[in-house]
């Protein structure tokens, strides 16, 4: 549910809102609970993207004016059920890249983890490896790089 | 484009994504080049999903508000577990089963530990759960506030200077943030306190102390690996 929210908002630099959303979600889901539910998953992901997109909505309304923009419109409709096999894709991929850390040296898995996946500022992570922030640039690619052929490779496992 | 291009194109992409503006125009790329980013940007991207999930759940709002993190207000007692496991005529991996089928993911080896080690680890919620099995009531079950002594050690030491000043020290040693290094030696603490030991804040302060001196010093006792 929080990454659906998180990417849903980080366009808008909204990220911060993502654990937001997602308690709306479950609030509301607590307040009005639904009755035959075969998979709760599935709700709860839909139920979490849907109140990233009213908050992604609400902003683009303070900024544009009253009318609401196409991007808010278009998003609000669709297959629930092609949303949710895809969010679901989306974290088995997720997964696997992180898995997949283990292949990467300390240093790049750093680089990797905490400049990549966590967005904390270059010039930290490269005071606490002991490099320049410059060096950091040259290692995420490589890294990417390595991650990106680890995760060709388990694919081409599974299918054999 | 050469690799130091790529390796530019790339910081100037990330900075922009995290919001970081650099002001810098991004290159055209050529067609191989363009697959190669595309390639590259998506492992970037399922990085960034992975790395803003959920919260660890001692500080889930939404994992508090559903009753899923230990709460030593409400901790289970051992052997008020036993007494109504026995007086529900249920064996320990009877009830495992049960609550096992109501969704939780637990194993018989926990309801041991919980009737014989320690059960300050058990979420209100499986309180509940294991209440409604056992056919009584979440207050039969629950210890009161003044025998959760084990929790108010930890926020004993916590919240004194002398914890903080080893926090520093830790993070110094294992080049990591301040945030990083409380929740290491908090959770070093916590795991004393799930393994069935009752210390007091003394021993634990004076435990983590003896760590933090012997990594200092170059020691390789019962210390944990890097946080990351």
């Amino acid at each position: 549910m929080h990454r659906v929210a998180a990417t849903v908002l980080r366009e808008a630099g909204l990220v911060d809102q993502a654990g937001d959303a997602v308690q709306e979600a479950m609030v509301s889901l607590m307040a009005s609970p639904l009755d035959d539910v075969r998979d709760w998953e599935a709700v709860m992901v839909v139920t979490a993207k849907r109140r990233a997109l009213d908050r992604l909505g609400s902003a683009v309304v303070r900024h544009a004016g009253p009318e609401l923009s196409k991007e808010h419109d278009r998003a609000d409709g669709g297959d629930v059920s092609e949303e949710v096999a895809e969010s679901l894709d989306r974290k088995r991929a997720a997964a696997s890249v992180r898995n997949n850390l283990a292949v990467l040296d300390d240093r790049h898995r750093k680089v990797a983890w905490e400049y990549v996946a966590l967005e904390r500022p270059r010039a930290e992570v490269a005071a606490e490896l002991g490099v320049t922030p410059a060096r950091v640039s040259q290692m995420v690619k490589p890294a990417l790089k390595q991650l990106r052929d680890a995760m060709r490779r388990e694919e081409v496992c599974a299918y054999d | 484009m050469t690799k130091d291009e790529l390796s530019e194109f790339f910081a100037n992409f990330l900075e922009a994504r995290a919001g970081r503006v650099t002001g810098k125009d991004q290159p055209v790329l050529s067609k191989e080049d363009r697959a190669e980013v595309e390639s590259l940007i998506e492992v970037a991207d399922l990085l960034w999903e992975a790395g803003h999930g959920a919260p660890p759940l001692e500080s889930d709002p939404v994992a508090a508000m559903l009753g899923l993190i230990p709460d030593p207000r409400c901790a289970l007692d051992p052997k008020a577990l036993a007494r109504a496991r026995k007086n529900a005529r249920l064996k320990s991996g009877e009830l495992a089963d049960r609550l096992v089928a109501r969704g939780w993911d637990i194993q018989v080896r926990d309801v041991y530990r919980w009737e014989n080690q320690s059960a300050a680890d058990v979420a209100p919620a499986l309180i509940q759960a294991i209440a409604e099995e056992t056919n009584t009531s979440v207050d039969r079950l629950t210890k009161s506030r003044e025998a959760a002594a084990e929790y108010e050690a930890i926020a004993a030491v916590t919240y004194s200077s002398r914890f903080e000043r080893l926090v520093e020290r830790w993070a110094r040693i294992q080049g990591v943030s301040r945030a990083l290094a409380a929740s290491a030696l908090e959770s070093r603490m916590l795991a004393t306190v799930h393994r069935g030991d009752r210390p007091d804040a003394d021993q634990l302060m004076q435990s983590l102390d003896a760590l933090v001196t012997a990594i200092e010093s170059g020691g390789s006792g019962n210390e944990p690996g890097p946080v990351r």
